[in-house]
């Protein structure tokens, strides 16, 4: 085993900002979407907080892409342009196979490397697809009363707001999915969660033709 | 981690909070806040252990609290609840003159220095039974009067401000306390010779009204010091039946903002309107309050009638949650003095609000205006006092004539020997049994057709909600006007 | 300049005798600008010395232009000038826009053409059925010269309005301007007839303006027809005008105009300690009806078509001439667009609107998402949030009471509206979409009233009230064959809860019974008429104001509302053809009711707070509990698979 500097602080910062904005998010968004099942702080308040919480995402977001694009992180994001598919394939088969037989995990993990194929996608559809999407509807719905045109144009609150509820859904699945899969990405069942806070994670010797 | 993130975090977390707390959607404050204007009264010490010998009397009591409480004496006796006295008025080609309760006419039983032992029942002092009572002896101030949290203290009708007979003075002397609603009341709610009699905003009812009759005491339970707020025995407020002037007044602006409507249109009523006006659609809500007194009807065997008739004080007209009267106040009154000269044959205003419409210090009140028709001299055209009560007085032997001159010997104000009757009035404002905002007067109250406003009296040429208030005036008094006609 | 001249022509008080005592309360003594009038016949001869009945045309015509003012005065018009085409006509009978040829469920007799085989009412039953609420002129001229518009109904100060009726109900229209003076002094009723009093009559043989109280039109006059609007003063309120034998407009659209504050009235209202606030905040704050339903060409407070206006112009200030104007006023008042067929409308949008005097941005800031709230609903949808006064629910003329009068239900109250002990708890209302001035669509509050009754032949008429007596009555009491049908209880009588055609057996009995009185095929149908509720305006404090009240489970805008309780069988009404709002929901039979189930969505809006789309719910949950679940079943495969002997193996 050896320890490997896998999270920059920013990129801790980055992490732990949008995982407690999401999550409030959700618990907001769930109050405003049905104030009979959540009564927290009243729909008004939470139509305010999920309303700055929003802002604070669209941030987050804006700065996390500005840091991997300018410092080139952003690869470790990007699948693999070769053999995508069969590393992949390692990794399902680690997921189903593997982890029982306490396996090694089959890709190592680097500074340049953190991701493994499957997070790669996944964090990909995410932050390219569901994220903005969920910013952009918020942000029409939000801006119902001062663009009211636009948000004609595309519909009505109707449709926006069934496609921002639908992207929500989607992001508690995906928070519980990530949250269990944390476990799975150290050699302990918490080292992935230690990994976000202190930077460092203790990563299996792989031979160097695997590491690359 | 880098310095620039070690400063940069913890101060971006703090602009966030700050922002987010800057931000945060609040109601609007309260406009008013009442209850910061309200002062904690003391925490009470209870008395009883520093009496323990029987007390002879009223002055013996005294004397005891005089021994802690070395100034309250000479406090009390600056004031006027023991001078009667209080403002000084000029005259023209006469000495000042300081008025007050104590020299005064007014058109209920007229005076008091003919009938000193009888209305000085009410005087803070123990012994007021003629002119040499020794305002300078501070065991005859009368502390229990106010300060008695027993109950049973009362004193003698009649008896010049002694203690009644059978009053147990120790255990009044072991409950003193702060001034509660039954110490101010036993004077002031009986004015006039009794319950609710004379001010038509003073009654026993407020002793423990429902919130329908008085918000302050029956809702929210506070007692007449709360208002009347006192510094070394010098109580504020101001009664316009025997002062001129408008110094040391209450005003509902002491706790309340003088925009508390939350609402413009409301609000702007507050710079012509006093609070009372509206915020007291009626008087003398539960008890009748004596709105006329003919004398020249007294002394007729025609059987008597608490409110209507009695051979002693001839005609009365009572009448209990009646609509107010109202006329522009600005605090200052003018006021009818003895000796002054009178027409008979006109209503003759003992004491009226000053102020009008041109005046911006004014606003208009509500008054509960009492009239009179009381005795005065035919040749020498003032009013008299008679003596009334004991011996001599008009009440026990029903001569005019010999009251008269009993009155004239205490008053020293001559009596030609023929006497008539003349129309009298006075103005009491009205300030207390506010009931809550929900019962206050609203637009129609004074401005449909037919509403309580005499707009023409008052000085407007027609509604101000037409042609504008004192400000906006579009219909009277503006130059543009005045050039036009 | 003109304003202090208006305010000339309206009354002056007099102030309270100040030395009197006991102070009077403010004594009237009203004073009128107006001049002396001589009464006058329809031959122009003072009455006085003929003896004639009033002519006001003759009158009131020496100065006012009495034809002019009729021929622009849809009160007196009644529609009788706005004959339908046969594609607007709202339903196959309609005539005319307006009470003259529009039918009503809720009066049910019908004006039949001339040549009618099947004549229901004549011109002068119909007379009766509506001379109160009509002021004369138009189409009852026919019945008389004097049956003229009767400016004094309006215009003076104590219109005898009982007297009047007593003679139109006894069909003597030309006596009907007199009978209006009754209790004036002027005139008396003798056994010989009207007779004048020359005592109460100047020396000149005028008539002092004074003793006829003669002013502009106050809410008063308007309120006699409208609803209850009575004088301000002391006086509890009371709501007598709401007359359930002659349904008045204020049991539909809830005009209660008065600015008592309700817990100081007369009416039994539920939570009444806390109704602190006016019946209505404008008749609180002074403003009267013609403030905003005001003659189209009164040059104080005119409210002209805008549609005449050059688009740039906020106003036109070049109002009429007051002497023009005083000599033809208009007649034709300002209306909104709020009830089917309303008289006027042809003037719809006319009146000042909210917005015309409010500047709802200024006084809106403490709402979130002001704009979108202002876009989405009109002013009334939050300061009208509820009725607390009776109104129509239901008219159900299908049967007959015992009375001949169909079986109706209020919304708002437990008993009968003409019961003073009756409760009356309100009626939170139905919000429709409606077309705004500019085009727009914002949801405003609704009263739905829905009717039910017989139709016969093709084209279908409604079954003359006559017919249906006859199919129900035999000499006073239920023929033996309704009893038959409809006491389920066998006890012999038709009670007030057995009088409903719930099942098809009876609904077919009964039109078996018409049939054999002559009705031919007749058979039930009903409608809904929306009634738009702009009256009993709360102000500031009483309008919503929680976002619970609409967003949430329980909103305003998704809650069923009762159209009917027992409605007859097989009929499902829908909207008035000439409706100026759609439905947006659908009526539905629920648990023997007929009821109106809102759908946000239908009106073109989606509102936050109410659990949204259910399928994307039920997939979002679905996709959560997948994961979970996989978590589960994976996380506790490793736990299983750590346990196995070989566990204790280093893996490091």
């Amino acid at each position: 085993m050896r320890r490997v500097y896998l999270h920059t602080v920013y990129e801790r910062i980055w992490h732990w900002w949008q995982a407690l904005a999401i999550m409030l998010l959700l618990v907001t968004g769930l109050e405003v979407h049905a104030p009979h099942t959540v009564a927290l702080l009243g729909f008004r308040y939470a139509v305010f907080v999920h309303n700055v919480l929003g802002l604070a995402l669209l941030l987050n977001a804006a700065l996390g892409l500005f840091y991997q694009l300018s410092t080139g992180r952003i690869r470790s994001f990007l699948p693999e342009p070769r053999d995508f598919i069969s590393l992949a394939l390692r990794q399902v088969r680690y997921y189903l196979r593997g982890i029982f037989k306490d396996e090694p995990h089959p890709i190592a993990k680097t500074p340049m490397k953190r991701l493994n194929p499957l997070q790669r996608v996944t964090y990909l559809a995410i932050l390219n697809v569901l994220l903005p999407l969920q910013i952009v509807t918020g942000v029409l719905i939000w801006g119902g009363q001062r663009w009211p045109s636009v948000v004609q144009a595309l519909g009505g609150l109707g449709p926006l707001a069934t496609i921002h509820t639908l992207a929500a859904w989607l992001f508690a699945a995906f928070v519980l999915m990530h949250v269990y899969l944390t476990t799975t990405a150290g050699h302990t069942w918490s080292a992935g969660v230690l990994g976000m806070i202190t930077g460092w994670e203790e990563v299996e010797n792989h031979q160097p033709k695997e590491s690359q | 981690m880098s310095p620039l993130l070690r400063v940069g975090i913890p101060l971006l977390l703090v602009l966030g909070a700050t922002a987010l707390v800057y931000a945060w959607p609040s109601p609007p404050p309260p406009p008013d806040d009442p209850w910061a204007h309200v002062a904690k009264p003391p925490a009470h010490l209870d008395h009883a252990p520093f009496y323990t010998a029987p007390l002879a009397d009223g002055p013996a009591v005294t004397k005891t609290c005089l021994s802690c409480h070395p100034e309250s004496a000479k406090e009390v006796m600056a004031t006027s609840h023991w001078t009667w006295t209080g403002d000084e008025v000029h005259r023209p080609g006469a000495e000042p003159l300081r008025i007050g309760k104590a020299n005064l006419f007014n058109n209920f039983c007229i005076a008091v220095t003919p009938n000193q032992p009888f209305c000085t029942s009410c005087h803070a002092g123990y012994g007021w039974k003629d002119k040499d009572f020794d305002f300078d002896e501070p065991t005859n101030v009368d502390c229990l009067v106010c300060h008695d949290q027993s109950g049973g203290y009362a004193k003698k009708p009649g008896g010049a401000g002694y203690p009644a007979d059978g009053v147990d003075l120790l255990a009044a002397a072991k409950s003193v306390g702060r001034p509660n609603r039954s110490n101010c009341g036993a004077c002031h709610f009986d004015g006039g010779g009794g319950d609710g009699v004379k001010h038509g905003d003073l009654d026993r009812t407020m002793l423990n009204p429902p919130p329908r009759i008085d918000v302050h005491m029956g809702k929210y339970n506070l007692t007449c010091v709360d208002c009347h707020k006192t510094h070394d025995h010098e109580i504020t407020g101001r009664s316009m039946s025997v002062s001129v002037n408008d110094e040391n007044r209450v005003f509902c602006t002491d706790c309340h903002s003088d925009r508390p409507h939350g609402e413009e249109r409301l609000d702007s009523h507050t710079d012509a309107v006093a609070c009372p006006t509206c915020h007291i659609p009626y008087m003398a809500v539960q008890t009748p309050t004596k709105l006329s007194w003919d004398w020249s009807t007294a002394g007729q065997d025609i059987g008597d009638d608490l409110h209507h008739y009695l051979k002693k004080k001839g005609t009365f007209h009572y009448a209990a949650n009646v609509p107010p009267e109202y006329a522009w106040y600005n605090g200052l009154s003018k006021r009818h003095l003895p000796g002054d000269n009178i027409d008979p044959d006109k209503v003759t205003e003992l004491n009226s609000p000053a102020g009008s419409l041109a005046d911006p210090t004014a606003k208009i009140w509500p008054f509960k205006v009492h009239r009179g028709k009381q005795v005065y001299d035919v040749q020498n055209l003032y009013f008299l006092a008679p003596k009334t009560a004991g011996e001599g007085g008009y009440w026990t032997e029903f001569e005019w004539d010999k009251a008269l001159r009993l009155g004239a010997e205490a008053t020293g104000l001559a009596y030609s020997g023929e006497f008539g009757f003349a129309p009298t009035k006075m103005y009491w404002p009205l300030a207390h049994m506010i009931p809550p905002a929900a019962e206050a007067l609203t637009c129609v109250d004074c401005h449909a057709e037919g509403g309580r406003m005499d707009w023409e009296a008052l000085g407007y040429g027609s509604d101000p909600i037409r042609s504008g208030g004192r400000n906006t005036l579009r219909s009277v008094g503006t130059k543009r006007e005045a050039g036009e006609q | 300049m003109s304003v202090a001249l208006l305010t000339l022509l309206t009354l002056v008080a007099s102030g309270p005798e100040h030395e009197a005592p006991p102070p009077a309360p403010a004594a009237e003594a009203a004073r009128s600008v107006h001049p002396d009038v001589v009464l006058r016949g329809a031959d122009a001869q003072p009455v006085l010395q003929t003896g004639a009945p009033i002519s006001l045309t003759k009158t009131c015509g020496e100065c006012h232009e009495a034809d002019w003012i009729e021929a622009h005065s849809y009160h007196s018009a009644f529609g009788s000038n706005r004959p339908y085409t046969d594609e607007d006509r709202p339903r196959p009978w309609d005539r005319f826009a307006g009470p003259w040829g529009r039918w009503s469920p809720l009066v049910y007799q019908r004006l039949s053409e001339p040549g009618d085989p099947r004549p229901d009412a004549d011109l002068a039953t119909w007379a009766r059925l509506w001379g109160r609420r009509h002021v004369g002129g138009g189409p009852v001229r026919e019945l008389a010269p004097e049956a003229e518009m009767n400016c004094l109904l309006c215009h003076s100060a104590k219109p005898n309005l009982e007297a009047r009726a007593r003679t139109i109900d006894a069909g003597e229209w030309r006596w009907q301007s007199t009978a209006t003076l009754e209790g004036s002094g002027l005139v008396e009723a003798t056994e010989a007839g009207w007779a004048y009093v020359p005592d109460a009559f100047l020396p000149d043989g005028a008539v002092s303006a004074a003793r006829l109280g003669l002013h502009a039109a106050s809410a008063q006059a308007c309120g006699t027809c409208h609803g209850a609007a009575p004088a301000p003063g002391p006086t509890p309120v009371t709501l007598p005008h709401l007359d359930r034998a002659r349904p008045s407009p204020g049991l539909t659209d809830g005009l209660v105009y008065s600015g008592q504050p309700m817990h100081l009235s007369g009416v039994n209202l539920a939570g009444k300690t806390e109704l602190t606030r006016p019946w209505d905040i404008h008749a609180e704050r002074m403003l009267s009806c013609s403030d905003c339903h005001g003659a189209l060409n009164d040059p104080v407070h005119g409210s002209r078509d805008k549609k005449e206006q050059p688009a740039h112009l906020r106003a036109e200030v070049r109002g009429m001439a007051l002497q023009d104007y005083l000599r033809r006023p208009d007649h034709d008042f300002a209306t909104g667009r709020a009830a089917p067929g309303v008289l006027g409308a042809q003037h719809a949008g006319t009146m000042k609107r909210c917005e015309d005097c409010h500047d709802a941005n200024q006084t809106h800031q403490w709402l979130p998402y002001p704009a979108r709230h202002l876009q989405a609903m009109f002013c009334e949808t939050c300061h009208v949030p509820r009725v607390h006064s009776p109104l129509i629910e239901s008219v159900d003329w299908t049967v007959l009471t015992p009375e001949r009068g169909p079986r109706t239900r209020y919304r708002g109250v437990t008993g009968a509206i003409d019961d003073p002990g009756t409760l009356i708890s309100g009626f939170e209302p139905v919000l429709l979409p409606r077309a705004t001035d500019g085009g727009a669509t914002k949801v405003a509050p609704h009263n739905l009233v829905s009717a039910f009754y017989w139709v016969e032949g093709d084209p279908p008429t409604p079954v003359r009230l006559v017919d249906l007596e006859a199919a129900f009555f035999w000499e006073g009491d239920y023929t033996p064959g309704i009893v038959l049908v409809l006491d389920e209880d066998h006890d012999g009588r038709v009670g007030p809860d057995e009088l409903r055609l719930d099942t098809e057996v009876k609904v077919a009995a009964v039109a078996a019974a018409l049939e054999a009185v002559g009705v031919p095929s007749p058979r039930a149908v009903g409608e809904i008429q929306p009634y738009a509720l702009s009256h009993q305006v709360a102000g500031h404090g009483f309008a919503l104001k929680d976002c619970a009240t609409c967003h949430s489970e329980g909103s305003r805008f998704t809650q069923p509302t009762r159209l009917a309780a027992q409605p007859p069988a097989g009929v499902v009404p829908g909207l008035v053809k000439d409706s100026p709002v759609p439905l947006a929901g659908d009526v539905v039979h629920e648990g023997g009711e007929l009821r109106y189930v809102p759908t946000p969505a239908k009106a073109q809006l989606y509102l936050l707070g109410q659990g949204g789309n259910t399928v994307v719910d039920l997939a979002g949950w679905a996709s959560v509990l997948l994961v979970l679940a996989g978590s589960i079943l994976h996380g506790g495969a490793r736990v299983m698979a750590r346990r196995r002997p070989d566990d204790g193996e280093d893996r490091s």
